[in-house]
């Protein structure tokens, strides 16, 4: 006769909701005998005399509840045991009223795991505190919250492997329940992680458009990719989705991030330097980041989007063909060998000879290293600054009374020279440009003066690295890959696309701060509700929406602590 | 340790000693041979310390009743002048591990049932409740009947209960609760097990001649096992007092002037604010400009979860009380949200069998704004007046603020 005992631990329950379960598990068509007790030692001792106890059961201590099953069957034996499950996790609304507080709200619904928090922003802090304490993901739909509140919160979230999702969070969708404002969307395969609530409704209706459905909306609040925050729940949110099983494709969707947080988020996207396996996620990543380069999206590994809509467009191709990376992590592997020896502020200087490719590469660098400047929309201001630097050196206020440096190249090779000088530049990029009507040998000249710059910052005890953006072809009568060859060899790194130069070089620049600064792997995993179970604290519209939905609330009615006297508060925070 | 968490833990430690502890009914004796502290020339009065000028009407006649009681005084006159004077010492019941309901008036001649709290050996001591002389009425028939408790009713049911070898409280409670009381204001089915479990042993002890009117009293007297409930509250609340840190109330009580609070871990301080007006159904003839102001120390009863605390199973008071069934759910779902702990003993039938709530948390009621309800009698505010009601009533706002602010400064936390 199957028999098997279920131990829920530290479950406490009182005796007459346990005698009511009992009995509707006795009405189960083929149970035989049942114990539903707290295993203290006499309610234990009975099960073993009665034949119910098991070896699970047996390990039980009096904090914890036992479901003793005996059947005839082992189908009833299952059938007992998930109703018990149920009937157990059923949220039970406290006779006479609401909950006034997140405690009683805890005992109203077992199980809850997340905090809807609509309440005024300078309580919402302590509220989500309170929340995050109690093991829930917070969902902040308050704003005027503080920005120290903000990353105190998120803090405390990524060291207990939860997510704050805020504040000024409009939009979620988290174990099969909308939070806040949302589509009706279906359970899908796409997972969005989104700095701009709108900005995930539009993807995700566009989504159900095409058929696809959602597997998580994370919100992270628009604050988050600033550098303050350090798009912390951005980067919680990518590896939960990249983690999650349900999810196959993910969008990410933020305003520019500031530029250290930028390099951040793309190191979860692809192969961070630190990491031994590639790719953090594994899974393909659309990208729509306002302001961002799509060049420096591509190179860095994910599918670049030029609109929500085409975010959208882009994840059901994903979504529905063969899995194929957009872009190559190798972005990041150059990078991360770049980066290695760099220390943590170093500076890049850009020479170029080519206008729009000293275009294109500010445009990119721009998004990753702070206070980059270029004399692209005038000529520098002398006596040029310390710091990043791109230079067009075809600009009229290098070419009077020189030859351009596409036809010469010497002038290019000694401002690498020049530059190299500098102890606190860490990367030289710089253009070799061929074809017809170019120098017959650009590379020779560039890449013995590369090779100097190098031995010389080497023999003062300094690393330099060198990037060449190569733009030719074999066929061109200096031959492209001869000239890749006289660069390589002379320890110069090359790169055949421009944006891929750019992007390499000023990943490695950002990410060697990230070395530096010692990024955590370490924090505990985020674990997704496969049901969302959420206690509401404030405004009852968000309940609602979560009941029409079919999903468990428990709603608090929230007064403001010590009746509003905020010194009065400030105690009551201190005193816990 | 963080404060928060020293603090959690000293309540938790608190609530054990609550849930531990086990009073037993022990002894009835003369306040002058048990009372600590207790001599000839002193009254003990309910609620906070206060000043014989400051006192309330009622509580005022109820000092002069027991001066004359004891043979200080041969006028009302002469009486307050010797009170005014200081020759007679007043202070609260509280300072002489004492309690007294409504006016508590407890002199040294009168009758006081002894609890003790097994585990902790804190004792509770309590007069003997009676209809008249705690509600102020000091006439020849007030005094006689406190004579006729001190000389006939206390030792008969002393030796009853000695003879029992003690009686235990919390059982009696246990299954009064069951039966519709609270303990507080309706007393009435814990009354007749009392009288059930004393019935032998008392018969034998007040033989034929004393008996009729000794069982009388039981009968007029609904009310009678308020007195325990009372001393079996002071027992458990001066065990579970003095725990560092804790922010639990262990006493509440009124005067008709003041409400007090103390708080398990800030000493002997009194936190007070003004007794408030309680809001009641009255008997008929009789309105709230009748009435006296919050005052007694029943309110005891709620520290250790009864009374308003389990006001869900008194339905019927609750509707005397003018209210509705949902009501009285709803405000002890009320009184849940502000304790740091739930009785084991003492259940609520109508809400599942849970426990009562029980240790009120200074932190949680400032902080939420919800005030502990209280249900209490009505005393009038005119000479004879008695009792003219009962209601439900809050403590002010401001004991449990003051209380909080102590603390903060206690914990460190206030800078």
């Amino acid at each position: 006769m199957p028999r098997r005992n279920l131990v829920k631990r530290n479950h406490y329950q009182d005796s007459v909701r346990l005698l009511r379960i009992g009995e509707a598990l006795r009405q189960i068509p083929g149970v035989e005998r049942i114990g539903v007790v707290m295993a203290t030692p006499a309610n234990v001792a009975l099960l073993e005399e009665g034949g119910l106890l098991t070896p699970e059961g047996r390990e039980a201590k009096p904090n914890d509840l036992i479901i003793a099953v005996s059947a005839a069957t082992a189908e009833a034996l299952s059938d007992a045991l998930a109703r018990a499950e149920d009937l157990l996790s059923r949220p039970h609304t406290p006779a006479g009223g609401v909950c006034k507080t997140l405690r009683s709200a805890l005992s109203a619904l077992p199980g809850a795991n997340v905090a809807l928090i609509s309440v005024p922003g300078e309580y919402a802090g302590s509220e989500a505190r309170r929340a995050l304490e109690a093991g829930l993901h917070v969902f902040l739909f308050s704003d005027n919250v503080p920005l120290e509140d903000e990353v105190d919160l998120k803090r405390l979230a990524r060291a207990r492997g939860l997510l704050v999702m805020g504040p000024d969070c409009g939009t979620a969708f988290l174990g099969g329940a909308g939070l806040g404002f949302v589509n009706v969307v279906s359970k899908g395969e796409v997972g969005i992680v989104a700095a701009s609530g709108t900005g995930a409704q539009a993807v995700s209706v566009a989504l159900g458009e095409r058929g696809l459905g959602v597997s998580h909306i994370i919100g992270t609040g628009s604050r988050d990719a600033s550098g303050a925050v350090g798009a912390i729940t951005l980067i919680q949110g990518l590896r939960a989705l990249g983690r999650d099983e349900a999810t196959r494709v993910i969008v990410l969707v933020s305003k520019a991030p500031g530029p250290g947080t930028l390099a951040r988020l793309f190191s979860e996207i692809g192969a961070c330097p630190r990491k031994e396996q590639s790719g953090a996620c594994g899974k393909p990543v659309v990208a729509y980041l306002v302001g961002v380069h799509p060049g420096l999206v591509r190179a860095a590994g994910a599918a670049p989007a030029v609109s929500l809509g085409h975010a959208a467009e882009l994840a059901a191709h994903l979504a529905e063909g063969p899995e194929e990376r957009t872009a190559g992590p190798s972005a990041w592997a150059t990078a991360g060998r770049l980066a290695g020896g760099l220390p943590r502020e170093s500076f890049l200087r850009g020479l170029f000879a080519g206008g729009t490719l000293a275009q294109e590469a500010c445009a990119i660098l721009s998004a990753l290293l702070p206070g980059l400047q270029s004399n692209l929309a005038g000529p520098l201001q002398t006596p040029v600054s310390g710091g990043h630097r791109i230079v067009d050196l075809g600009a009229d206020e290098y070419t009077v009374g020189r030859p351009h440096p596409m036809i010469d190249p010497a002038f290019q090779a000694g401002r690498i020279e020049t530059e190299a000088a500098d102890p606190r530049v860490g990367v030289i990029l710089f253009d070799v440009v061929l074809g017809h009507g170019a120098h017959p040998d650009p590379a020779g000249v560039l890449a013995p003066a590369a090779e100097r710059a190098m031995a010389r910052a080497s023999s003062e005890g300094r690393r330099l690295a060198c990037v060449a953006s190569l733009c030719g072809l074999d066929p061109d009568p200096q031959g492209g890959g001869e000239q890749e060859r006289k660069l390589r060899a002379a320890g110069v790194i090359v790169e055949r696309d421009n944006a891929r130069a750019a992007a390499v070089t000023g990943l490695a620049v950002a990410a060697a701060g990230l070395l530096a600064d010692g990024m955590d792997e370490e924090e505990p995993l985020v674990r997704l509700p496969a049901r969302a179970r959420v206690i509401n604290i404030g405004a009852d519209w968000f309940a609602d929406a979560l009941r029409a939905q079919g999903a468990a609330v428990a709603q608090v009615e929230w007064r403001p602590p010590a009746g509003g006297d905020p010194e009065l508060a400030r105690v009551l925070r201190a005193l816990g | 340790m963080e404060i928060k968490e020293r603090i959690d833990r000293a309540n938790e430690e608190v609530i054990q000693r609550f849930l531990d502890s086990q009073p037993v009914w022990v002894d009835v004796r003369k306040a002058i041979d048990v009372v600590p502290g207790m001599t000839p020339a002193l009254i003990l009065h309910s609620g906070p310390p206060i000043a014989w000028e400051r006192m309330c009407f009622v509580q005022r006649e109820s000092v002069i009743g027991a001066v004359l009681f004891e043979g200080l005084a041969k006028t009302p006159g002469e009486a307050e002048k010797r009170v005014a004077a200081g020759e007679i010492r007043l202070e609260p019941c509280h300072a002489h591990a004492a309690v007294g309901a409504m006016t508590g008036v407890t002199s040294a001649s009168m009758a006081v049932v002894c609890v003790e709290n097994r585990p902790f050996g804190t004792k509770g001591f309590c007069k003997v409740v009676e209809r008249r002389l705690q509600f102020g009425v000091r006439t020849p028939e007030a005094l006689d009947n406190l004579r006729w408790m001190a000389e006939e009713l206390g030792p008969a049911l002393g030796q009853a209960v000695r003879r029992l070898g003690g009686v235990e409280l919390k059982p009696i409670i246990a299954q009064a609760l069951h039966m519709g009381d609270e303990c507080h204001n309706r007393n009435v089915a814990a009354t007749a097990l009392l009288l059930r479990t004393l019935a032998p042993e008392l018969a034998e002890a007040a033989g034929p001649r004393r008996s009729r009117r000794i069982l009388q009293y039981f009968q007029e007297i609904d009310q009678a096992f308020l007195g325990l409930a009372m001393a079996a509250g002071k027992s458990m609340g001066d065990a579970a007092h003095g725990v560092r840190d804790s922010s639990v109330v262990t006493v509440m009580a009124r005067n008709g002037v003041e409400f007090g609070v103390r708080v398990s871990g800030l000493g002997d301080r009194w936190f007070t604010g003004e007794a408030q007006v309680i809001d009641g159904a009255f008997l008929p003839g009789f309105s709230a400009a009748d009435a006296t102001r919050d005052i007694g120390d029943s309110t005891i009863t709620e520290t250790i979860g009864l009374g308003g605390m389990a006001m869900a199973n008194a339905l019927t008071a609750s509707a005397i009380a003018g209210g509705k069934a949902e009501d009285a759910i709803r405000r002890v779902r009320e009184n849940m949200e502000i304790t740091a702990g739930r009785s084991r003993s003492f259940t609520l039938p109508v809400l599942d069998f849970e426990g009562t709530p029980v240790g009120i948390d200074v932190r949680r009621v400032v902080e939420t704004g919800i005030l502990p309800v209280l249900l209490t009698g009505i005393a009038s505010n005119k000479p004879g007046g008695g009792r003219i009601g009962g209601g439900v009533v809050q403590p002010p706002m401001e004991a449990f603020v003051r209380a909080v602010k102590a603390l903060a400064e206690q914990v460190g936390a206030s800078s």
